[in-house]
């Protein structure tokens, strides 16, 4: 985990209200990041004293680059989509502890809306570890899709759904696991406990998935969202309970998550 | 060379500059980004006799130049502090302060007890916790507890004690005078000021909580009239906060009459920004002709 100022060397919408942006980072940073890390990104004005958490989408090693692809919903992410290339910005990361790598023959990768971005990364390190592995990802839309052909390509098979129908599935990439994919003959090897399940989403999606996979006895790793404050793991304030041994303690989001076992939280 | 070094009951600090409690964990995450030999003191998170769960999710919030947080003084209890955070604190060869809480008097009574042979160098009374013999409120705000709870815990203790005050009162230098009567060796303040934000589409509140307290920027420029308020009333030494972030700010509160100050919020978006300040307090002192940093306290006209 490094603190670092970044150069924006890209910055454009992807789909409506949904932004990409490059940015030139120190290279130790890049070499650290893993699947499921996250930015800690300041925002450039003394009135927004939190840093904003953004998944790490992508890195390009070649040309010293990290993508991160967000939704604008409130002040901060407005202020990123403002951002001219050339401009910079101050960040911290990698933050907190990815995905966990079992790579095993199968993966299955859930993400809805902009959990969707750091199982692009995920997506890609799979393949690399085991060129073999046969990845399928079921991603949901609101409603225009986007990464979708880099997925396409990272991918062995895609499943595209949106809420309001306009692209693939309708409904959200839940629904589709459900009432779609456990049911069709092409996903029978897919949904079997010797696939590994990684999702990425609300809450509520997640909560759904990690029933899903504790009903088709699947091992699922999902990454959670808290709102956070110092995303070190100093100040207490993204708590998720997890359970230990008949009760439940708290742990951190931001420095032992985003990424926990389905299994372990308390929903 | 300037003077940076300030004494406070008797203990030596070699600058002014020093965490908030809670904002700076016990420092070992934090010990990545900074040395910690750099700073006056290492102020750590709330430490209560048994671990404290703390406030259920949403914790945290951001407000205009500011922050809202319900930890509830989520701790793992003395025994996990002194087995792994200060000793590893002590490497740093830096002032330890621990901050202390509890629900009753006689569990701030144990804390400092428990306290009493270990290596730390001052405890902080965080008297804005819940009392629950008293129905939830704050010992803060009544001036008879702050002193039972001030001399109780002296009793109890061999290090300095600070008060530290909440400002969520009507007369801060009443609740200030109570902690000197109660035999209180320095107040710090000031703690957040209770706050609320609304979610207006889901018409709910934001924090798990409801409310939270009010920290960062938006509450300086209560914190100095505050700090300037009690440094009239009081012979104690203080350390000021709320809403420092940069060296001018740390000034500010020294002219007002604290003898150090502590950075809480800021260092959310700038771990780094306590050195910041300890070198532009510096910089500041040499650019306007002051040697001592003491003579802040004295400067006011
Ligand atoms: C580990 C992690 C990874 C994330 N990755 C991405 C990503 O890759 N792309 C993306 O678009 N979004 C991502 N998010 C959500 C993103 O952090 C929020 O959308 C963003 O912080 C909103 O900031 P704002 O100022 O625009 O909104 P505001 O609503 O004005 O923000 C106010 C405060 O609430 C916090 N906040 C608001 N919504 C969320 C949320 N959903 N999760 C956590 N904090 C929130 C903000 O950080 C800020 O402190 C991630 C969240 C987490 C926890
Ligand atoms: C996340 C958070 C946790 C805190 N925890 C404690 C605590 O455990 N004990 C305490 O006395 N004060 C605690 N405080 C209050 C701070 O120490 C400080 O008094 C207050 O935040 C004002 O300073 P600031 O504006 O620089 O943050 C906490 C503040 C924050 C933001």
């Amino acid at each position: 985990m490094r603190m670092f100022s970044a150069e924006v060397f890209a910055n454009k919408p992807v789909a409506n209200g949904v932004w990409e942006m490059r940015i030139q980072a120190p290279a130790d940073v890049l070499a650290e990041s893993s699947p499921g890390q996250f930015l800690h990104v300041s925002v450039g004005d003394e009135r927004h004293v939190l840093p904003r958490p953004l998944s790490i989408c992508r890195i390009d090693k070649g040309a010293g680059r990290i993508r991160l692809v967000y939704r604008v919903v409130g002040a901060g992410t407005a202020y990123f989509a403002k951002m001219k290339p050339g401009e910079s910005l101050k960040a911290m990361g990698p933050c907190g502890n990815g995905f966990f790598l079992e790579v095993g023959e199968k993966a299955l990768l859930v993400g809805g809306g902009v959990g969707i971005p750091p199982l692009l990364f995920l997506a890609e390190k799979l393949k690399e570890e085991n060129p073999g592995a046969f990845i399928t990802a079921v991603l949901g839309y609101r409603s225009t899709s986007f990464l979708k052909e880099e997925f396409t390509k990272a991918c062995d098979e895609v499943f595209i759904c949106s809420d309001d129908g306009s692209e693939g599935f309708l409904g959200n990439s839940a629904d589709f696991l459900q009432f779609k994919l456990a049911g069709s003959s092409r996903a029978k090897g897919i949904i079997s406990q010797e696939t590994v399940m990684f999702s990425c989403g609300p809450r509520e999606m997640l909560k759904r998935i990690a029933g899903f996979a504790m009903l088709q006895q699947m091992p699922c790793q999902v990454s959670v969202e808290e709102r956070m404050a110092c995303g070190a793991g100093v100040c207490l304030g993204c708590p998720v309970k997890v359970k230990s041994g008949d009760g439940w303690k708290n742990m951190r989001v931001c420095k032992d998550g985003p990424v926990f076992q389905a299994g372990e939280i308390i929903w | 060379m300037v003077n940076l070094s300030v004494e406070i009951a008797g203990v030596k600090l070699k600058n002014p500059v020093m965490p908030a409690s809670g904002t700076f964990g016990s420092g070992m995450m934090y010990s990545q980004f900074i040395d910690l030999s750099k700073l006056g003191a290492v102020v750590v998170k709330g430490v209560s006799l048994a671990p404290w769960d703390g406030n259920p999710a949403c914790r945290v919030a951001e407000a205009t130049s500011g922050m809202l947080n319900s930890i509830g003084l989520q701790n793992p209890g003395a025994e996990a502090f002194l087995d792994t955070d200060l000793p590893f604190l002590k490497r740093f060869g830096t002032k330890v302060i621990v901050n202390i809480c509890g629900h009753s008097i006689e569990e701030y009574e144990a804390v400092a007890q428990r306290f009493k042979a270990e290596p730390v160098d001052m405890l902080e009374l965080n008297i804005s916790c819940p009392n629950v013999a008293q129905g939830g409120i704050a010992f803060g705000t009544d001036a008879k507890l702050v002193e039972k709870c001030v001399s109780a815990v002296k009793l109890k203790s061999r290090q300095p004690v600070i008060a530290k005050l909440s400002p969520n009162v009507t007369d801060i230098t009443e609740i200030a005078r109570a902690a000197e009567a109660g035999g209180a060796d320095a107040i710090s303040l000031v703690n957040t000021l209770l706050g609320m934000k609304i979610d207006i589409k889901k018409r709910a509140p934001v924090l798990g909580n409801a409310y939270g307290g009010l920290s960062g920027p938006a509450i300086m420029p209560v914190a100095v009239r505050m700090t300037h308020q009690v440094s009239r009333a009081v012979k104690l030494p203080i350390i000021g906060m709320g809403g420092i972030a940069s060296a001018e700010d740390a000034v500010e509160f020294m002219m007002a009459g604290a003898t150090a100050i502590a950075v809480g919020t800021a260092n959310f978006k700038n771990p780094k920004v306590m050195i910041d300040i300890i070198k532009g307090i510096e910089d500041f002192m040499k650019e306007t002709g002051v040697d001592d940093v003491n003579d802040f306290r004295k400067m006011l006209s």
